[in-house]
């Protein structure tokens, strides 16, 4: 039996309650609308970028324009017009960035205010220390200084390429190299702000670390840049949360995370992405085309990826570990919720070099409403790779019958001690379990947000305590309306 | 005896097109205890899901009012709020949901619907440690997921600790005895009886008799091709276990004798 | 010559007969031609080949095809001691055919089957999703056409037994009206030096409540190239049980195309591959569920020596209306040595909600703890090995179903046999 009437519509509803739909009103300072070199050049630019950086930027530039926007994901959208958009917005004023939280305008930090994430450090979270970007600027990154104490740096990446180039230099495209496909080669081209994280060796960060991006200009794109180094036998706890207006045209987002863990060391690496996702009629959302990848290039390094994904129009993105020092370990957990017209296409791709690697995958994805789910992932094991490991199991779920629940994994083993192991289900919400729920006193919609947190608590309980809260509400509201 | 607590008139019902149950009366009032005994698909079932709200089953005829109000428009969760409770035969698995957060999520659902105060997560715990405790239902098991990996007793006796953590005013416990071993039953047994009070009445629906020597019922209902063919008090249960229900299914159906 | 200036002289040498058709086999010969012509061979760049490189095949294609030539006797295989109906062919031209067959049954060679019966065309794919398909339907001249009809029963087996040695298009076409039952295997094999082309298509019909259990082993020459390509339509309660054995060729690629149109079909899709050398077995399917209520299972066993390569590529595609739809597939692959390569891709494609769909990927060796525990127990390690990679073998071998379980005893011994020499060659292989 297919999901009840009642059932579709309560999942429905829910697609009304997008949060943080608000507009910031703030006098910006745009870039020319269109992209070209003097675009790349007036980026490099505002940001009094050294000679190497913007060569780096232009080689990108000139990189992208010979190629073709990839087409294999199972998302469908009407052609990008890349000249209509702008790609450097800034709040006024912002050609010297704010010293302190005194000089930031009030209006941004109500805005902040306004999406749970106060930037008064007297008001934080205890324990996370977070860089706010907003368009295309860093507006503040706070606990600075308390950071610094232990050795960790945590800025914006624009303050990277001034104050550390060496290890910019050193790093930057190093896991993601400015030619790797269509959307990062963009993105190394137009990166405008970002967050950069080093910590030094044997130190284990003393907070959780966290960037808040904010998308508020409109027709505007957000090409943020994140690197991540774990110096050897460091740990360090990232997280990233996502929001945008609601707004009736689609908007850009192609990020490019980098992460480099060394000998022993661990980088958990956490998202919540909840960017606008359109509204009920599949009307206006961001498109989210991300690369992000991590090397874990020492012996013993770790690095564990897990992601909420219930917001925006479309999301092609596939977080990866290249496992190339001995014994590394790569971790993906991933929740890919869809409503009404959302598209998702993500995944993983688990590369495995070295000896006695090993990785696991856990992905659950739920669509609902009109909307499109896709798991895509490799798992490789290279010929070296003696003793690897993977284990993956992908679940989908489905809500309704006009929506669709794909898998597509690769796995290419070269080694014979390899042991890789795969395993998918996919099936719709259960009657009975619906039954049982409500028969309990839950109404329906209260039993969906509950089966569903069920569905997904193997990768729940992988996120931090304030975020995995923060995730279990948003699991419920994304799919508010889908049944009944 | 007081206003009638359950009162069906000519209940007849329909799933998936097939008429199962076909003219079924039946008064329950407040302190009573009633068994529903009969063959295998006379429609037992059926009729504890028409009770608890269950979408995929029609009434075609005929009329459900609990308390004085028609049960039959109501969604399975306001039933379950105005004190229906439902024992699953086959209680259901929900992988990832913890019992004690299941119980939680239930607990304040019902009272939010009524109107009374939620209990907070610590009020919730003491209550449910409580009753678990009279079950011998540890509290390793109410982190597990609800019904997940559970034996059969361990469901059944779940079902029981939430009928103790809800309270419900009418129980229907459908073949809360099947699946279950000699000291399991006197368990389950024993947890039921201890909720029978003046104000409380439950439904026991079983296939034989010997979880009434546990649970001993005011009356004894025998259901057979989807109506009450038979009424009497304990010892209608016991005739049934000496001579079986051949008198009460249909002749081709007897099975031959060696 | 290119490849493919190759094919195409070989298709313009087809023009005379095509020419001289019935108008229905022209024009269906025509339109495959046309769409062979829109898309030419594959490349890696084609997402359905991209872990099989053709370059053994578009280098045969620039050398002349080799000289056919007379096998003085079929090889053993697991069906040659079953009692059949035999269709006897040679590079694809039917030789010889048993000619007692009972009432309500034809198995004959499709060009004279179509001779007769032109409109047989409309039963046969020509789609343009492979150019494989297109290849064979603008070039094939004959095969087998078996047509059971309605209620028929038949009391054995057919047989085909393709025997191979120069390039051969092969096509068969198997139509079972209602009810009827019926089982068909097929032997394919040819000289061990030669490397020969063959591309065979099959379609197969199968009406309401049809049965069609269908067997084949693939033993060609270790030079061979094998292309097999199967386009099955099952309609409501109808029953497939499939089972390859793929032991031969040096690159084979055995593509299943599944249409289950009618409720309550069920569909099984089976196999063993066996690869030493450099052999590389690509095994794809697509399982379209098309009606409610329909079940499909797949189990592959790949077991990998030398340089093989295992490819599996298997998509379970439900459609909208396919509701109640349970469709499971797995796949498992044992690398036997260090070279040996297993690319997977288990795919699904859910439209429709109420589903239960699975699928299943693993390769990896033997478990150390089971072949040290055998050792222990005083069996010499070759022999271990070969016990569990016998074991690991037979849970799929297991599932021949049989039209009896008498038969599928039977049949499933006649592979477990098969399988049993190749470990045992396989093994003193190894240890030398």
């Amino acid at each position: 039996m297919s999901a009840r009437p009642e059932t579709i519509t309560a999942v429905e509803a829910a697609g009304e309650t997008y949060k943080h739909g608000f507009v910031t009103e703030i006098d910006s300072e745009f870039a020319p609308k269109g992209l070209s070199e003097d675009i790349v050049r007036f980026i490099s630019a505002k940001k009094g970028e050294p000679e190497w950086m913007l060569d780096w930027r232009l080689r990108a530039y000139r990189r992208w324009l010979t190629m073709q926007e990839p087409a294999w994901a199972k998302v469908d959208f009407p052609q990008i017009d890349y000249q209509d958009s702008y790609y450097y917005a800034a709040p006024k004023g912002f050609g010297t960035r704010p010293k302190s939280l005194e000089e930031v305008d009030p209006e941004l930090l109500r805005t902040y205010e306004k999406l749970g994430i106060p930037l008064s450090e007297r008001m934080l979270l205890a324990g996370v220390a977070v860089d706010a970007v907003f368009d295309s600027v860093s507006v503040v990154t706070t606990f600075k200084e308390k950071l610094h104490e232990a050795g960790v740096i945590f800025c914006s990446i624009s303050e990277a390429v001034q104050d550390h180039p060496d290890m910019v230099k050193k790093y930057l495209g190093s896991v993601v190299p400015y030619a790797d496909n269509f959307h990062a080669t963009l993105n190394s081209a137009v990166f405008s702000d970002g967050t950069f994280v080093y910590i030094p060796p044997g130190v284990r960060c003393p907070m959780e670390l966290s960037t808040y991006f904010r998308i508020n200009a409109a027709n505007t794109g957000q090409f943020e840049r994140t690197l991540i180094i774990a110096d050897k036998g460091s740990y360090v706890s990232y997280l990233e949360g996502c929001t945008a207006p609601m707004r009736d045209e689609n908007q850009l987002h192609a990020a490019v995370v980098e992460l480099v863990a060394l000998d022993d060391a661990e980088i958990k690496y956490s998202t919540v992405q909840n960017w606008y996702p359109g509204d009920k009629e599949g009307r206006g959302g961001i498109y989210n085309f991300v690369t992000k990848r991590g090397l874990c290039r020492g012996r013993n390094s770790k690095i564990s990826w897990t992601q909420v994904e219930t917001g925006s129009a479309i999301t092609w993105k596939y977080p990866s570990c290249i496992l190339q020092g001995d014994n590394s370990v790569g971790e993906f957990y991933s929740i890919a919720i869809t409503n009404n017209h959302q598209q998702a296409d993500t995944g993983t791709k688990m590369i495995h070099i070295g000896r006695n690697t090993t990785s696991r995958i856990v992905a659950k994805g739920i669509s609902a409403g009109a909307s499109q789910s896709t798991y895509r992932g490799l798992v490789s094991i290279h010929p070296r790779a003696e003793g690897a490991r993977n284990h993956t199991q992908c679940d989908s779920l489905l809500i309704g019958d006009k929506c669709g629940a794909h898998t597509v994994p690769y796995i290419e083993v070269r080694n014979p001690s390899a042991q890789v192991e795969h395993e998918a289900t996919t099936s719709k919400l259960s009657e009975e379990q619906m039954f049982y729920c409500r028969q309990r006193g839950l109404d329906a919609e209260s039993a969906v947000a509950l089966l569903v947190n069920g569905f997904c608590r193997e990768v729940l309980q992988h996120l931090p305590m304030e975020f995995a809260v923060e995730a279990q509400k948003l699991v419920g509201v994304s799919l508010e309306g889908s049944v009944g | 005896m007081g206003k009638a607590m359950l009162e069906i008139k000519n209940l007849h019902v329909s799933a998936e097109g097939q008429e199962i149950l076909r003219g079924v009366d039946l008064v329950v009032n407040a302190g009573e205890v009633h068994a529903i005994m009969g063959p295998n698909g006379s429609g037992k079932s059926t009729l504890s899901y028409v009770l608890a709200g269950r979408p995929g089953y029609d009434i075609t005829q005929g009329s459900i009012f609990y308390r004085g109000e028609d049960l039959t428009p109501l969604p399975p969760e306001a039933r379950a709020a105005k004190g229906i409770f439902l024992g699953f035969q086959y209680p259901v698995e929900i992988p990832g949901v913890a019992t004690m957060t299941f119980l939680k999520h239930a607990l304040n659902a019902q009272r939010k619907w009524r109107g009374e105060e939620e209990l907070d997560a610590m009020g919730v715990m003491k209550l449910v440690q409580r009753e678990a405790g009279k079950l011998k239902i540890s509290a390793d098991m109410l982190k597990r997921p609800v019904n997940t990996g559970f034996s059969g007793g361990e469901k059944k006796r779940c079902e029981i600790l939430q009928m103790a953590v809800l309270q419900p005013l009418l129980a229907v416990l459908d073949e809360t005895d099947s699946g279950l071993d000699v000291d399991a039953l006197r368990l389950v047994g024993d947890g039921v009886s201890a909720l029978r009070t003046p104000d409380r009445a439950m439904i026991v629906i079983t296939h034989y008799q010997r979880l009434l020597d546990h649970i001993v019922p005011d009356f004894v209902h025998v259901l057979s091709q989807g109506k009450i063919t038979r009424s009497g008090g304990r010892e209608l249960a016991l005739e049934l276990d000496r001579e079986g229900y051949a008198g009460e299914q249909p002749p081709e159906r007897i099975p031959a004798r060696a | 010559m290119t490849a493919s200036q190759a094919l195409n002289s070989r298709i313009s040498g087809m023009e005379a007969i095509t020419d001289s058709a019935p108008p229905p086999v022209r024009a269906w010969r025509r339109d495959a031609r046309g769409r062979y012509a829109g898309t030419g061979l594959p490349t890696r760049r084609d997402e359905a080949w991209r872990w099989t490189d053709l370059s053994p095949l578009y280098e045969h294609l620039t050398r002349p095809a080799p000289v056919a030539q007379t096998l003085k006797n079929a090889p053993d295989g697991p069906f040659s001691a079953i009692d059949c109906w035999r269709l006897s062919f040679v590079n694809g031209e039917l030789q010889e055919a048993s000619a007692d067959l009972p009432a309500g049954v034809r198995a004959m060679s499709l060009r004279t089957a179509l001779l007769q019966d032109p409109a047989l065309a409309a039963q046969m794919g020509s789609n343009g999703a492979s150019a494989f398909l297109s290849l064979n339907s603008a070039l094939a001249e004959d095969g087998a056409f078996i047509h059971v009809a309605a209620g028929t029963k038949l009391t054995k087996p057919v047989h085909l037994v393709f025997s191979n040695s120069s390039d051969a298009q092969i096509r068969n076409l198997v139509v079972l009206e209602p009810r009827a039952d019926l089982m068909l295997l097929e032997s394919h094999f040819g000289p061990a030096e030669t490397d020969y082309f063959v591309n065979q298509v099959s379609d197969v019909q199968l009406a309401e409540g049809a049965r069609l259990a269908h067997y084949r082993d693939q033993a060609e020459g270790l030079a061979a190239l094998h292309f097999h390509y199967l386009n099955a339509r099952l309609e409501g309660d109808a029953h497939y049980d499939g089972f390859t054995l793929t032991r031969g060729a040096h690159l084979s690629r055995n593509e299943s195309h599944m249409a289950i149109t009618g409720r309550h079909a069920q569909c099984r899709l089976n196999g063993v591959n066996i690869l030493g050398g450099d052999q590389v077995c690509d095994t794809t399917s697509v399982m379209a569920h098309q009606a409610p209520a329909s079940t499909s299972t797949q189990m592959f066993r790949n077991v990998l020596a030398g340089k093989s390569q295992g490819i599996f590529q298997g998509l379970i595609r439900v459609a909208k209306p396919a509701q109640r739809t349970d469709a499971r597939q797995q796949i498992k692959a044992l690398l036997l040595s260090t070279q040996a390569v297993q690319k997977s891709k288990p795919e699904l494609e859910i439209l429709a909600d109420d589903v239960k769909c699975a699928h299943g990927a693993s390769a990896g060796q033997l478990d150390a703890g089971a072949l040290f525990y055998l050792r222990a127990r005083g069996i010499g390690e070759a022999q271990a090995r070969a016990l569990l990679i016998g074991a690991f073998l037979e849970e799929c071998v297991a599932q021949i179903e049989g039209g009896s379980a008498q038969e599928a005893e039977h049949i499933q011994q006649a592979m477990q046999a098969v399988i049993g020499a190749w470990l045992a060659r396989q093994l003193a292989v190894e240890n030398v």
